[in-house]
């Protein structure tokens, strides 16, 4: 970012792999209810890079979010993750609250989808922001608010001086939105996990959002994780993506692979829904049925209800995720599509 | 519990836009954690224990309200002598005095409520209901009203116009609507814009089914829960006023009077204050705790 | 923030005169009259005392007479207490009651907070059941229970406290009084703290404050506390008016010297003026306090200020 060491990465013909920043393992979320636990996420699995994209894909529900709230401690109280996540190779799940916290806001931060909620309505955005810096970098008041203007113009936010002193509810959502983006950038953060950035906010608006991070993804050494129902966002942006169902990865590809090839029926399923402009509006489908409940799963492949290949085989056998091609995972009984 | 809070969010207004079958196994729902709910059933069975005998212990005992028994003055609670909670300063019987008074105080209770129901529900929901000015002018002065030292005026109320029992139904009911009116102004304005109500006026149906089909059965939840807690208020402004014994006078007595009488003769007979305060207490505490297993079953993403 | 104050002070001025002339035609309404008791007096005696009171002149004129010599902070006299005017005796009664009030408000905020915040904190463990169940002890048992039986323990029983009196508001004999008034209100602010503090707890904007790496004090203090306290601000005006009320009982009950015992007496014996002068302070107290929680509520949530 605003340090010497800005390199633009060559998004083409990696000379050499990057270093894992994040490496996840087997990791579980579940909730205890009163109706008994609900599995939100099974067996996740994933390596996040140096100054790489991933995509995070899939509906409301399908466990997208809960994946990292888990991993950053931040699910509900009744909620429990189980595996293994490690930062530059340190554990960090389930550590003590003490040790989160120094990872949180510092090596891993987090934008969320709702700004409106997603700030403290009572507090000033300067004093928000700036806490940030004087909690993990222990800077005085004049430093950290020097620090904080620096970054609201970076995520280019007009009359930052004047926007310092005002609350939360006195900016509109795309402002609100770069307000929650520059919070997440204060400390530099080696990870960067946006949580649908873009749903809540007009379409121009979103444009702008993507742009930004897009500039953050090009010009910085962040590992970002897009997580997203839309495979518009992910397809400018990411370099890798895992789409979920129902709490289990799907399919788990380069970006290119997958909007090209994609090998599971959900996944084509959703690349159907999208609207392009090269081809006929009259071909956008709906993927017919509902996202499922995930109190009640059935046996096999959780997609099956709703899939127009489903055999036999799909309700009696959960498919697991392996790789149909190198580099390209996906979870489902069919070797190709037909 | 976002994502699940917010799915089951969406699965009602499903539901309730599907239509009310569905309805019916959300009652059951409630219903069945209610029971679940050991407190709040334990409740209802001390309540009900004390309800009964409110209404057949006068009647079954030997002695009455009025039998003054000039050998047994201040006698403490014994088995012995027939007068189980003791006599008081006039050697009346402590043990029909006690479930007489029970009757009052309940009858007073749930009768004033229902005026602060009546009252309540019709100004809360017409604001609601219909919004704009005419809610803006109502919630207005209910505002007004809030601020008032409600409670003197029901004292010069009682002092002027003699200490009539009616009166005091009436007073109190006036007061305790105001919150009632809040609620129910409030639940009608988030169900109106829900949309499932939207939807149900884009097809056509008029005012009326609307409320009945879809505000009514939305508001009903929270005035239940709302009715509970206000009984044991309007119990305990009733015993207040008896206190000062501006409520229900001789010969007639509630456990306000009781234990009103009881503090004057602390010293000399603790167990006229302790016996209506504990049974006024244990009351109060049952309605407590069936208001908070109702709100509990009927909105379990609340607490 | 100036239109605001001035906005609510709009309302609170109508809403006074609106008790005041509720008050005065509510007691002229009645039929009878304050000298009814004394059956001793001969008639012409009563009609000269009547005039003396300005009791035999049309209800309406009687009013703006009384309001004219309000406006020049006059009470008028007391009928019952003949030789103090009604201002004379509040100065007397006042004092007590705001002293007895003010400590009671405090201690209950105090308690009420601090109980309510952890046992949200430890919501379902043991500090949490404690709480909550001192809690509904303070509202199920209700002040006129808690004070007799107070005084029969700590006074009669174990000799430590006086049972009544004032003694110029000492402490030994404001411990009873105070503990009496405020327990129902903390039961109240206890319950109130605690569920506000479990939903903002909820809120998104808690989850980003832990995001950013804060400690739990920090997310708590810095986030939480100025929500929390909201519809704590909001209770203020009903909690005063509920210990005001409280404290009628309260000085009966302990025999103090307030302003209760006053508006008591003046109501049963029908002393129209002293009754005023009770009712027009209760009102004018409340009113200011409630437009004082407005304000503080003002205050700590930017948003009101704006509308």
């Amino acid at each position: 970012m605003a340090t010497g060491s800005v390199e633009k990465r060559a998004r083409v013909a990696p000379a050499a792999e990057p270093a894992t920043v994040l490496e996840c393992r087997d990791l579980n979320v579940h909730f205890d209810t009163p109706d008994g636990r609900i599995a939100a996420v099974n067996g996740i699995s994933f390596d996040l890079k140096r100054g790489r994209c991933l995509g995070i894909v899939g509906e409301s529900g399908s466990g997208k979010s809960q994946t990292f709230l888990g991993i950053l401690g931040l699910l509900a109280s009744n909620g429990h993750a189980v595996g293994s996540v490690k930062l530059h190779g340190e554990e960090i799940l389930n550590v003590p609250r003490r040790r989160l916290d120094a990872i949180r806001g510092e090596k891993l931060a987090i934008v969320f989808q709702d700004s409106i909620t997603g700030l403290t309505p009572h507090k000033r955005i300067g004093e928000q922001l700036s806490e940030v810096l004087t909690e993990h970098r222990g800077l005085g008041r004049t430093a950290a608010r020097a620090k904080v203007l620096e970054m609201l113009e970076l995520v280019r936010i007009p009359e930052a001086e004047k926007r310092f002193r005002m609350y939360p509810h006195e900016f509109s959502g795309g402002m609100r939105q770069r307000v929650m983006v520059a919070q997440a950038l204060l400390c530099q953060p080696d990870v960067l996990i946006a949580d649908e950035p873009t749903t809540a906010l007009d379409v121009t608006v979103q444009a702008q959002i993507l742009k930004l991070f897009k500039g953050l993804a090009d010009h910085t050494n962040t590992a970002l994780v897009m997580i997203t129902h839309d495979l518009g966002v992910v397809a400018g942006l990411c370099d890798e993506v895992m789409v979920m169902y129902a709490g289990r990865v799907v399919e788990h590809a380069a970006v290119d692979e997958l909007f090209y090839a994609p090998r599971h029926p959900y996944t084509r399923g959703l690349l159907a829904c999208m609207p392009r402009a090269d081809r006929d509006s009259e071909a956008l489908t709906a993927i017919p049925g509902q996202p499922p409940d995930l109190a009640a799963l059935p046996a096999g492949c959780a997609f099956a209800p709703r899939c127009p290949y489903a055999f036999e085989r799909c309700e009696a056998e959960r498919p697991t995720l392996s790789l149909a091609a190198p580099g390209h995972a996906r979870a489902c009984h069919l070797e190709a599509l037909p | 519990m976002g994502f699940l809070t917010q799915r089951r969010d969406r699965q009602l207004a499903a539901m309730q836009a599907a239509g009310r079958t569905v309805g019916r196994s959300l009652w059951q729902d409630a219903l069945r954690r209610f029971r679940s709910n050991k407190a709040a059933m334990g409740s209802v069975f001390v309540l009900a224990f004390i309800s009964l005998m409110a209404i057949f212990a006068p009647m079954l005992s030997p002695h009455t309200l009025e039998d003054f028994y000039w050998e047994y003055i201040l006698v403490p609670p014994t088995l012995e002598n027939g007068h189980w909670f003791g006599t008081d300063a006039n050697g009346r019987d402590m043990f029909v005095r006690t479930f007489y008074g029970a009757r009052v105080s309940l009858t007073i209770g749930v009768m004033t409520t229902a005026v602060a129901l009546l009252i309540g529900v019709t100004w809360g929901s017409v604001a609601g209901y219909f919004g704009g000015r005419i809610d803006n002018i109502m919630m207005r002065i209910v505002d007004v009203l809030y601020a008032l030292p409600l409670l003197f005026f029901i004292i010069i109320l009682v002092t002027v116009f003699g200490r009539n029992i009616y009166l005091v139904f009436i007073g109190i009911g006036a007061v305790e609507w105001l919150t009632m009116s809040r609620i129910v102004r409030g639940q009608t304005l988030s169900v109106k814009q829900k949309e499932y109500v939207e939807a149900a006026r884009a097809i056509g149906l008029s005012n009326l089914v609307i409320v009945r089909r879809h505000v009514v059965p939305n508001i009903i939840g929270p005035v239940i829960v709302f009715v509970t807690l206000l009984i044991p208020t309007t119990i305990l402004v009733e015993s207040y006023l008896s206190f000062l014994g501006l409520g229900v006078q001789e010969p007639m007595t509630s456990w306000g009077t009781l234990i009103s009488q009881g503090a004057a003769s602390i010293d000399t007979g603790p167990w006229l204050l302790v016996i209506p305060g504990t049974f006024l207490a244990i009351t109060l505490f049952c309605f407590n705790f069936i208001g908070d297993g109702l709100r509990d079953a009927l909105d379990p993403e609340g607490r | 923030m100036l239109s605001f104050i001035s906005r609510r002070l709009a309302i609170a001025v109508p809403t006074l005169l609106v008790v005041i002339a509720g008050s005065f035609f509510l007691m002229r309404a009645a039929p009878g009259g304050p000298f009814d008791a004394d059956a001793q007096l001969e008639p012409e005696v009563i009609e000269n005392l009547r005039a003396a009171y300005d009791l035999d002149k049309p209800v309406m004129e009687q009013f703006l007479l009384y309001m004219a010599r309000l406006l020049r902070g006059d009470f008028g006299p007391s009928i019952t207490y003949t030789d103090y005017t009604v201002t004379e005796l509040l100065a007397i009664g006042l004092p007590v009651s705001v002293k007895l009030g003010l400590t009671a408000t405090a201690v209950a905020l105090l308690f009420g907070c601090l109980m309510g915040i952890f046992a949200a904190l430890y919501r379902n463990r043991w500090i949490d059941y404690v709480t909550m169940s001192i809690a509904m002890t303070g509202f199920a048992v209700p002040a006129f229970v808690v004070a007799p039986v107070l005084t029969l323990v700590f006074g009669l029983y174990l000799k430590l406290l006086p049972i009544s009196g004032w003694n110029d508001g000492a402490l030994q004999n404001m411990v009873l009084p105070v503990i009496a008034l405020a327990l129902p209100q903390i039961a109240i602010l206890s319950r109130l703290t605690r569920g506000s503090m479990l939903e903002v707890m909820r809120q998104n904007y808690i989850r980003t404050a832990r995001a950013k790496g804060l400690p739990e004090y920090k997310v708590v203090a810095g986030h939480a506390l100025k929500a929390v306290s909201l519809p704590l601000v909001s209770y203020l005006g009903p909690a005063i008016a509920g210990i005001m009320t409280g404290s009628v009982i309260i000085e009966q009950i302990f025999g103090l010297p307030g302003m209760g015992r006053y508006f008591i007496q003046g109501a049963l014996s029908r002393d129209y003026p002293l009754v005023m002068g009770t009712v027009v302070v209760y009102a004018t107290a409340i009113i200011l306090l409630n437009l004082l929680a407005d304000v503080i509520y003002g205050y700590l949530d930017p948003r009101v200020r704006r509308e």
